[in-house]
């Protein structure tokens, strides 16, 4: 008889790879405390992981509603190279990187209407959009050229907001932060959790409000907001020389976890999804419009992977034709550990990240204890197996 | 039955005629007709492959047919998707496509239709609300669940089904319609399930029973409609046919039926 506290586990998918992410935690600090335990080993996992941690957001979202994309690894290529081409050829780098996403969610809209039309199996038709998506990056940088910043601009590239759109962008913003405030601090739910997590909500938005509007004020408006994109997309966070190098993608990835973990469990989309991927046909029953689910979860998956690679070309400055390859496996794999079902219908963005986390610290580990680099593949396969093997005894308490 | 509600209306509430749909090379429907008052409950009836599914598919709006008229309280409309027929508070309860293991019983309750409510400028899920809300109407109906927000999965056949028929009573408010509800059932759980059947008529709604039970239908039906091969070959109220009479009707049909062919 499964007991109460294990059925209470059972309910959320992520609980075998905290488990696992504890286990093999505790593992290497015993083996190697003195290297794995710092600043700098906990900087190397997270920033290596922040760019296939987005990437996986957008696989388990799809992943939930039932289908496959093998082509993120493409895609993240793709778009990188529209970014950097734009970029390098005096388009506005803003403007740049919006459309890198957008080609990014383009060839996720393509994959989607492709299996609506079709109805082959997204695992065929993402197999085929790999190769296709890559063609592209191999066929645009002839050569093996690799695309640099660094040829056409010794600086990096800043965008300029007027000084009038920033104080309305930031007059928005407060808005939008204080209507939310109102709402969550008159939400009177009867579990006192909820209730706890509506109003510390309602304080952080209202704080958030005041900051951005003090902030602005500050500002002379007749002076533009200088952005350093580089910077601000994938910089280094300053927090001492000693503490490593913690990039600004860990904070994205952690924003987007935290939006897409929302949108996956608290809207009606997101229930969508779930329905979509666990029972199709029922869900279509219910009204439920199952195939706009699917594709609207591809151009998701789409553009998270273009955005990763936007983010990717920040840091990196360049762009080589094989961006990404291979990245769709290593995603995949971290989204099957952090417990979601490959078939669908179950799953958690929470368990993709500590999935996508736990892979990079078993990488870290293994470098830091001597483990030739190569056995890595080995310890994450064996790693993928024994998730599944866990996710399945825990789901069966249910 | 009750009388006062059966042909008295002017307008059927649901009234199929001449339903043509195929599958490719094969026809599942030819000119079939349907009719259904409120207060009424309607056993459809015919061999596997008869096109029983296929039809009650053209009314809750999965199937659309290549031809003929569907009214709803005389007004002809199309229904193009299952949302549609909803709106026009039809309801099913399909044998197969019932509700989704991996959900609590309180978003398959509201699955389509979640209760929201605004967070600035977005809706997010009133899920306690949806969980209350889903446990009353459940209660009301005579089903008791330990917790809405336990997944579905867990749960016995009877308990499903009744979760399914439980929804389908509280949001369907003119026609409810339940495919071979009883089949996977034990014999306790089908007498409840023909309880809220006679429970929903009770209330005025139109009930369309799909079964292959005979004694189900003769306890709760006030008329049969036979289908065979994608036609209506019957339709009359119970007490104008015999128990055999209705069986051999059936059967009769069997004979006929092309192996290819599939509802």
């Amino acid at each position: 008889m499964a007991n109460p506290i294990s059925q209470r586990l059972a309910r959320h998918p992520e609980a075998g790879a905290f488990v696992g992410f504890i286990a093999v935690f505790l593992f290497f600090a015993a083996l190697t405390p003195d290297t794995f335990l710092s600043g700098r080993s906990a900087a190397s996992v997270l920033t290596s992981q922040a760019i296939p941690g987005i990437v996986a957001l957008g696989v388990a979202l799809l992943m939930i509603s039932g289908e496959f994309d093998l082509s993120v690894g493409s895609i993240l290529g793709v778009a990188s190279l529209v970014f950097l081409e734009l970029a390098t050829h005096e388009v506005s780098p803003l403007a740049a990187a919006s459309a890198g996403v957008a080609a990014g969610c383009f060839m996720g809209l393509i994959n989607g209407l492709l299996l609506v039309w079709t109805r082959i199996p997204s695992f065929i038709i993402t197999l085929g959009t790999l190769l296709v998506f890559r063609a592209i990056c191999l066929t645009a940088i002839s050569g093996g050229r690799i695309v640099r910043w660094s040829d056409v601009s010794r600086t990096d590239p800043v965008v300029l907001v007027p000084g009038l759109v920033t104080l309305a962008l930031c007059i928005a913003v407060a808005v939008v932060l204080l209507w939310t405030a109102r709402d969550l601090g008159r939400y009177r739910p009867q579990n006192r959790f909820t209730l706890g997590l509506s109003r510390l909500g309602a304080g952080g938005c209202l704080l958030a409000a005041v900051a951005v509007l003090g902030w602005s004020l500050g500002a002379d408006i007749f002076e533009p907001w200088v952005i350093d994109l580089f910077g601000v997309l994938n910089g280094r966070i300053d927090i001492g020389a000693a503490a490593g190098n913690f990039r600004m993608s860990i904070i994205w990835w952690l924003v987007l976890a935290a939006l897409f973990h929302l949108l996956l469990t608290r809207t009606r989309f997101g229930n969508a999804v779930f329905a979509t991927g666990g029972h199709g046909e029922a869900a279509r029953a219910q009204g439920v419009d199952v195939d706009r689910t699917r594709v609207i979860s591809f151009v998701i998956c789409g553009g998270l992977a273009a955005l990763a690679g936007v983010l990717q070309v920040c840091r990196l400055k360049s762009v080589d034709p094989l961006r990404g390859e291979g990245l769709e496996l290593e995603v995949i794999a971290a989204v099957v550990i952090g417990g979601t079902l490959l078939k669908g219908g179950y799953g958690s963005i929470i368990g993709a990240v500590v999935g996508t986390a736990l892979t990079g610290m078993l990488r870290t580990g293994l470098v830091l204890s001597g483990v030739p680099s190569n056995a890595f593949r080995g310890a994450i396969g064996a790693l993928v197996i024994i998730a599944v093997i866990i996710n399945t005894l825990v789901r069966r308490q249910r | 039955m009750n009388p006062a509600l059966k042909n008295d209306s002017p307008a059927p509430l649901v009234q199929l005629q001449d339903i043509d749909v195929g599958f490719g090379h094969i026809r599942a429907l030819e000119g079939a007709c349907l009719e259904l008052h409120a207060g009424e409950v309607v056993a459809l009836l015919g061999d596997n492959g008869a096109g029983k599914s296929t039809l009650i598919k053209v009314l809750t709006g999965l199937v659309r047919p290549q031809a003929g008229d569907i009214r709803v309280n005389g007004e002809s409309l199309t229904l193009a998707s299952p949302s549609q027929a909803r709106k026009q508070g039809i309801e099913a309860v399909y044998q197969d496509l019932a509700l989704v293991p991996l959900m609590s019983i309180a978003r398959n309750f509201f699955l389509g239709r979640e209760l929201t409510r605004s967070v600035g400028p977005v809706r997010l899920l009133d899920e306690e609300e949806m969980d209350r809300q889903a446990s009353r109407a459940l209660v009301q109906i005579g089903i008791q669940v330990r917790d809405t927000s336990e997944p579905v999965e867990g749960l016995s056949g009877g308990e499903r089904q009744s979760i399914a028929i439980g929804r389908a009573v509280h949001f369907g408010s003119k026609v409810l319609i339940l495919d071979e509800p009883t089949s996977a059932l034990s014999i306790g759980e089908t007498e409840k399930v023909l309880q809220y059947v006679e429970a929903a008529r009770a209330r005025g709604l139109g009930v369309i029973l799909i079964t292959h039970n005979l004694d189900h239908v003769y306890k709760v039906s006030d008329r049969l409609v036979i289908l065979s091969q994608g036609k209506t070959i019957a339709n009359l109220p119970v007490e104008q046919i015999e128990h055999e009479e209705a069986a051999r009707l059936i059967m009769s049909g069997a004979g006929r039926k092309t192996p290819s062919e599939r509802e």
